[in-house]
């Protein structure tokens, strides 16, 4: 992966960490390894970790939500981990909520949200 | 200058039995609250450090010369705030000084020179005298600061309710600034504390208007991005008629009327059961 995100894998679920700030192209990049990977391993979910991030704007907001559509399609489910306060009440000005998504304070909620989820 | 230091140095005692016989005869000085030990104790210290600062032959007050002057009144202004003297009173104290000095100076000196160092005499208690009220408004300020961060912190408290649980009762009017501050440091508290449920209650906010209302539903739609579930709590009859009549939509936002069936809730989320023993 790039310097603007990794990727790790714990038993079915991808972990996506996010560093900094995509560039529109890196977007797209992510997207489609992400989609590979979500097929290769039969992920049932997918960790999007924005704790690092400190500023988002309208484009990452899409970006991510495209991300758990398509995610959704394939039958993985996605998990928004640690945004930070201020990115947060930033989004919610610019109008966008998400609602789409899950969200988690932490990678351990996130993983038992995931598992709650398969166990029934 | 070099009369106006003559003169002090070689009739201090004098001066200083002349300054404290006005200082008492003045009524706008309030000086029968301070024991004349002290006053004369004042006198001699002020006279002291005036002296050595009169030595240097600098005119401008504020430079190094003459801080021990200036130190000594900022803490005689400080102790008389304390006491409950306005800073006119300290002030003309100061100011109380130049009678009994331009009589000795008018004693001492020859017409020119007393010219000369009527000027500069006047110049001199005259900064330090607005010294004086510099300290009294710097202090001021110093308090009025502390008391808005207090007021600040005082207005929105995150208490931890439970292992998880927040809440943030809220108290009084919210304007834009205050809402901003709240939503700020509900978040923050969200994310240091790992808190599965916040609750916002709003059982002593006495009115809400749209904007109000707008920056609630924010801020828990804010907590949610955050991975948080939050439950506005304290919701009167008097507020839910009012947000009907406003049309605000709270969408799928959890309320609730009182802060104990908010609690029910959080407990119903984290699936805790609360039993008798």
């Amino acid at each position: 992966m790039s310097r603007f995100a990794s990727m790790t894998q714990i038993g079915d679920v991808l972990v996506v960490s996010i560093n900094e700030d995509l560039p529109d192209g890196e977007a797209e990049l992510l997207l489609a390894s992400l989609t590979q990977k979500v097929d290769t391993f039969d992920a049932r979910g997918v960790l999007i970790d924005v704790s690092a991030l400190d500023i988002v704007d309208t484009f990452l907001g899409q970006v991510l939500g495209h991300l758990a559509k398509t995610m959704g399609i394939m039958g993985a489910e996605t998990v928004l981990v640690g945004m930070q306060p201020a990115v947060a009440s930033t989004l919610v000005e610019l109008g966008m909520t998400l609602p789409d998504l899950r969200c988690a304070l932490t990678i351990t909620r996130a993983m038992a949200m995931l598992k709650k989820r398969e166990g029934r | 200058m070099e009369i106006l230091l003559k003169t002090v140095s070689e009739n201090a005692p004098d001066l200083i039995s002349r300054w404290l016989d006005i200082q008492v005869n003045d009524p706008l000085l309030r000086s029968a609250d301070t024991s004349s030990a002290e006053l004369r104790r004042q006198a001699e210290e002020f006279l002291e450090e005036m002296l050595q600062a009169l030595e240097s032959l600098d005119e401008d007050t504020q430079t190094t010369q003459w801080s021990g002057v200036r130190s000594f009144l900022a803490t005689l202004t400080k102790r008389r705030t304390a006491l409950g003297y306005s800073p006119r009173e300290t002030a003309g104290l100061v100011l109380s000084l130049k009678l009994p000095l331009f009589r000795m100076l008018e004693e001492k000196a020859s017409k020119d020179e007393y010219e000369k160092a009527l000027w500069t005499t006047t110049r001199i208690l005259d900064s330090l005298a607005l010294h004086v009220t510099d300290i009294y408004h710097r202090d001021r300020e110093q308090l009025i600061g502390r008391q808005r961060d207090d007021l600040m912190e005082l207005s929105a408290p995150v208490i931890s309710l439970w292992d998880g649980v927040l809440c943030m009762p809220l108290i009084g009017t919210l304007d834009s600034t205050r809402s901003q501050d709240v939503m700020e440091s509900l978040l923050t508290a969200i994310a240091d504390k790992e808190a599965d449920v916040a609750i916002i209650d709003i059982t002593a906010v006495g009115a809400i208007d749209t904007q109000t209302a707008q920056y609630l539903i924010k801020t828990v739609k804010a907590a949610r991005l955050m991975g948080s579930d939050c439950i506005i709590s304290g919701v009167g009859p008097e507020i839910a008629q009012t947000m009907v009549h406003l049309g605000v939509d709270l969408g799928d936002i959890d309320t609730s009327s009182t802060l104990s069936s908010a609690l029910k809730k959080a407990f119903r989320t984290m699936k805790l059961v609360v039993t008798s023993a």
